[in-house]
């Protein structure tokens, strides 16, 4: 691998320890992948901070680069930590909440400037810019819809280039590694939820190929965050071009090196759904929505939901076995917001920042089921938090909620 | 006799062969205050030979908390390339490489390390793990 003089500087040590060890971590990584050189990034995103991940090892180890000197060099943000809030009352124990504190601590003194998993609804990257992102969703809507490239960098990868403000120049850093492989034709699904089943579906066909999707219609940016972050459940693709929503479709499609093609119709989703179907159980239950974090416009429209809803209530209904957790950045929290917020405490409506349900063990919170708009979080806190869960409409989780609950979804 | 390698992360190390013929998920699959590798045993001080790793992305710093308790294996030999593994033995100073043949490697410590501790050499000048 070509390194600059300044590069060899860094690997030295001569700019410090902690730039040496990323900048090692680099090289070898770039080296086995066939990178014939390093690329500058505008923007670090790094993924794996909650204390429930990376335990102890993973504090220590951000502790030890913070001892080795370390800094971020470019614009750095960071995952969303686990919920420090309590539900129904219940809190994690003050030891792990300390934990997840530290972790935060250690982060804020490397330089990272903000938590949450869409990065792009709070510093959107231009088109062009080259990145180092390794929350799934947020690098599928970087190179799928924005046309910043980033691959996803799992693990303390992000962490190390953020150090050097530089990455290996790999898979879709370049025009090679960009070209789609699968094409798939779809019948458009009217639904939200069924427009985020297609992309769990297409993430399953397509392994780690980066499709070429034409048929599918979004509504708005919510749907299209949806479709994608079920892509990246399903898929470690960092790519998916959607026509006509990917810049350069176009070119993409004349240089697409289709060796698959595939027709996903609307009774091939209904039947894949069908599959899905599953019952509740009862208890305590957590209704979500915010998996990927709202954007403002976005919290804005659930809030005025939610308090057209509240006023078909009244005061009677007791609410003292569910919450429902609105999950999102914390920048967004604007007077506005914590008005309309004001009104709807009573229905025990949290506006949880800088968090997420996912990697927070919620089972551990005395929650028996939990309903969610987000196939994402359906799919693991199912599978990290053990926990009874399902996904149904936004507006049906609203209805859920207020009026009384259903039984089944998906 | 000797096997050909590729190093991934350069470094020479002895040990004993530790041979897992399965995927190792280094969240789940290692108790970290034993170092001990469920349905083996501690790893401490030996040569993994092993097809990869998979699942979680916190692997690397798994190895890392082994590496700083003195608990981590001295070398990897891996049929499978992953960045996330390459990260985790960087930062926790383990040599890895990738085997070239890996069923000829496999057959061979299979039959000949099964009930008997075999040593391992790796020197990654040579690009060669010799194994005694």
């Amino acid at each position: 691998m070509y390194l600059s003089k300044f590069e060899e500087k860094l690997l030295s040590g001569e700019l410090g320890e902690a730039k040496a060890l990323a900048m090692k971590v680099l090289v070898a990584v770039g080296e086995a992948l066939g990178a014939q050189e390093t690329i500058e990034i505008t923007h670090a995103h790094i993924s794996g901070i909650s204390y429930f991940n990376i335990g102890d090892a993973g504090l220590n180890f951000i502790n030890d680069l913070l001892i080795r000197g370390g800094r971020v060099e470019v614009f750095t943000s960071a995952n969303p930590h686990m919920v420090l809030d309590d539900f129904l009352g219940v809190r994690h124990s003050d030891e792990v909440i300390n934990k997840q504190l530290a972790i935060i601590e250690a982060l804020n003194r490397l330089g990272v400037s903000f938590y949450t998993c869409v990065p792009y609804n709070v510093r959107p990257p231009r088109y062009g810019e080259h990145l180092a992102w390794a929350e799934s969703n947020a690098v599928l809507y970087s190179n799928s819809v924005l046309g910043s490239r980033s691959n996803k960098e799992g693990g303390p990868l992000a962490l190390l280039a953020a150090l050097v403000g530089r990455t290996y120049k790999s898979g879709v850093h370049l025009k090679d590694g960009r070209i789609p492989e699968v094409l798939i034709d779809v019948e458009s699904p009217q639904s939200p939820v069924e427009k985020s089943f297609l992309g769990l579906m297409i993430g399953d066909l397509i392994g780690n190929r980066i499709p070429y999707v034409r048929g599918i219609k979004f509504s708005n940016n919510y749907e299209l965050k949806a479709f994608l972050s079920s892509i990246g459940t399903s898929s470690n693709t960092a790519m998916t071009v959607i026509e006509p929503v990917t810049p350069d479709y176009r070119e993409l499609f004349a240089d697409g090196d289709f060796k698959e093609r595939l027709m996903v119709t609307y009774n091939d989703l209904k039947k894949y759904m069908d599959g899905l179907r599953r019952e509740l159980s009862g208890g305590r239950g957590l209704y979500l929505i915010g998996c990927p974090h709202l954007s403002y416009r976005e919290l804005k429209t659930v809030l005025m939901k939610l308090a057209v809803m509240a006023s078909k209530v009244g005061g009677y209904t007791p609410f003292n076995d569910r919450e429902l957790w609105i999950t999102t950045h914390k920048s967004f929290l604007d007077r506005d917001v914590v008005n309309m917020l004001g009104k709807l405490s009573r229905y025990n409506v949290k506006v949880i920042s800088d968090g997420c349900a996912i990697v927070s063990r919620i089972d551990r919170l005395g929650i028996n089921y939990m309903v969610t708009d987000s196939i994402k979080a359906c799919n693991y806190v199912s599978r990290l938090s053990k926990l009874p869960v399902v996904t149904v409409e936004l507006d049906e989780l609203v209805r859920w909620y207020f009026l009384g609950r259903g039984i089944e979804g998906f | 006799m000797e096997f050909k390698v590729k190093p991934l992360v350069p470094g020479d190390a002895e040990g004993v062969i530790a041979i897992v013929n399965k995927y190792i998920s280094f969240l789940g699959d290692i108790d970290l205050d034993s170092g001990a590798l469920s349905g083996y045993g501690p790893l401490k001080g030996k040569i993994l030979i092993f097809p990869g790793s998979r699942g979680s992305t916190v692997g690397p710093y798994v190895i890392y908390g082994l590496s700083k308790k003195s608990l981590a294996p001295n070398a990897m030999i891996v049929k499978d390339l992953d960045p996330l593994l390459i990260a985790g033995c960087v930062i926790s100073s383990i040599p890895l490489a990738l085997a070239n043949d890996w069923s000829n490697l496999i057959n061979y410590v299979e039959k000949h390390c099964n009930g008997r501790e075999c040593l391992g050499k790796l020197l990654s000048n040579s690009r060669v793990l010799i194994i005694e």
